[in-house]
């Protein structure tokens, strides 16, 4: 493949990256919503805390591991760049 | 002339092969379902047209086929992820030509099975309703939240362990380079990456294993939470648990038999990994009666009136004959085949998982139907006969996980290439010093 497929497909594995958090942050903005109408009508709003409590972290801890895979496999295959040019 | 891929002279090459030779087999295969799901397509069309009076439910009984296999389906998924989470885990040499073939079905079911509820709507366009005006404190919103999440990590499960494999598929070049390319996240095989992707897949393994735990006491929940006499239990979640596990490990053991026979894997899935496997079931068809019997003496012995019509209703109503099936398939047929060493061969293991995969949808038919045919207020006993629709759209279900089994299998292999080297190098040397290690006297393994 030629340097400006390369950048093509780079850029695309860049925007599913992004897309992944917007996805993340989206349900998150989704539970907050939630839980504010929840407050807002007085409707066992605890519950609504508990649930996030434990919904929130586990779509963090995802997003955070392919963060950390993505930028993990990125790192060293720049790295192999620069010693292959070099 | 396109250039032709070489593969034949590799060790796995047994495992490229589906990827890169397409029979008429797989032409046929692809029609027939596309047909299925067409005809599905068209009879769901026709429920939103004319609304759910085309379906078997009625005014007494408002759940039926739509969501007993919403249940059945999530329960499937708990055959891959958590599986193959726990043998990963515990380290279990046996595991590596099955975490693949297991973390797909999860993936695919739960999307299948996420679905069900939206079938269930007379109005689907209504389900966008729980993004403005939701309510976090019904147990139904706990569902969708908590298949969202094991339905996020069973996909980063699956595709993270992909990312080599996904890389020897780009290196051999083809159509789909841009494809592999554009999965394969610039994987070299570096020492660097395999440390990252070996710590990213020991920290999903271990967070997987709770989520798919709490999804099915979840689903659970949206019955239990309910006052309904069979229903309101406090061993539901756990009871669901299991059969969600073993209707599961069912589903698996199916797929790899008819794997290895399509794709003729048998120096991968080898006789002692189905040998295993079904000691897993027979375990699990034990705990399973446990927890049924445990349900139903807690309810006899209570004696409570409403709870005593539905355990009659049961044993001897005219759903009798599933509840009698269910006992059959789930417990006495598989216990026999599967304890006895004479029938504990693979088409025994097929007729057992067959016999467990019919007996667990029967176990969700008894759960969802039998409570709301009997109800409390004064009206007359229900009776639930699915429509042609709601058949339609199961048998579209079921063609829709076989095909996304089938296009999973042409486009990326089955099983883990990987992990099976990685067993060849290193895992022959790696269990060698774990077993000296386990052993008394001087320690030679690793620390």
């Amino acid at each position: 493949m030629n340097s400006m497929q390369n950048k093509i497909i780079a850029m695309a594995q860049l925007v599913s990256f992004l897309a992944m958090w917007i996805f993340v942050i989206g349900i998150i903005i989704w539970i907050i919503n939630l839980i504010s109408i929840s407050v807002e009508l007085q409707d066992a709003p605890g519950v609504s805390l508990g649930i996030s409590l434990v919904a929130i972290p586990v779509f963090i801890t995802l997003a955070c591991i392919l963060t950390y895979a993505y930028f993990g496999f990125k790192k060293n295959t720049s790295n192999l760049k620069n010693h292959s040019e070099d | 002339m396109p250039k032709k891929i070489q593969y034949e002279n590799e060790l796995d090459a047994p495992l490229f092969r589906p990827i890169y030779e397409t029979g008429k087999g797989f032409y046929i295969t692809v029609g027939i379902l596309m047909l299925i799901i067409l005809w599905a397509l068209i009879m769901y069309i026709t429920q939103i047209w004319f609304g759910l009076g085309v379906t078997g439910m009625n005014q007494t009984i408002t759940w039926g086929f739509y969501i007993i296999n919403f249940v059945f389906f999530i329960g499937i998924s708990h055959a891959g992820t958590l599986i193959s989470a726990i043998l990963r885990l515990s380290r279990a040499e046996w595991r590596r030509p099955i975490t693949r073939m297991a973390e797909v079905i999860t993936a695919i079911v739960l999307a299948i099975g996420g679905l069900h509820p939206i079938l269930d709507l007379g109005r689907p366009d209504r389900v966008l309703n729980i993004f403005t005006s939701g309510r976090l404190q019904s147990p139904l919103l706990w569902d969708v939240t908590s298949i969202t999440a094991y339905f996020t990590a069973s996909t980063v499960y699956l595709y993270l362990p992909m990312i080599p494999d996904i890389a020897k598929l780009r290196d051999k070049g083809g159509k789909l380079t841009w494809f592999y390319s554009f999965l394969s996240w610039g994987w070299q095989g570096t020492e660097h990456q395999k440390k990252v992707l070996n710590r990213a897949i020991s920290i999903l393994m271990i967070m997987v294993i709770p989520i798919a735990i709490s999804v099915h006491t979840v689903i659970s929940y949206i019955f239990s939470m309910t006052l309904q006499p069979g229903w309101h239990s406090t061993i539901f979640g756990p009871y669901f648990v299991v059969g969600a596990i073993f209707s599961g490990i069912a589903v698996l053991l199916i797929l790899m038999i008819v794997s290895r026979k399509v794709f003729h894997l048998e120096d991968y899935l080898k006789k002692i990994h189905f040998q295993y496997l079904s000691t897993l079931l027979l375990i699990m068809a034990l705990l399973w009666f446990y927890f049924t019997f445990s349900e139903f003496l807690t309810g006899i012995f209570g004696s409570e009136p409403h709870e005593m019509e539905i355990i009659h209703y049961k044993f001897t109503g005219p759903y009798a004959l599933f509840f009698w099936g269910m006992l059959l398939l789930n417990f006495i047929i598989p216990v026999i085949i599967l304890s006895i060493k004479r029938f504990k061969t693979i088409t025994g293991i097929l007729i057992a998982s067959i016999a467990v995969v019919i007996g667990m949808w029967l176990e969700r038919l008894n759960i969802v139907v039998p409570s709301l045919a009997n109800p409390r207020m004064e009206l007359p006993i229900g009776i639930y006969i699915p429509s042609l629709v709601e058949w339609s759209l199961f048998l579209g279900g079921i063609a829709v996980f076989i095909l996304g089994f089938v296009l999973f299998s042409k486009f990326f292999p089955l099983i883990s290439i990987w992990e099976i080297e990685e067993g060849r190098e290193e895992g022959i040397k790696e269990v060698e010093e774990r077993v000296h290690s386990y052993l008394p006297g001087k320690e030679t393994g690793s620390k």
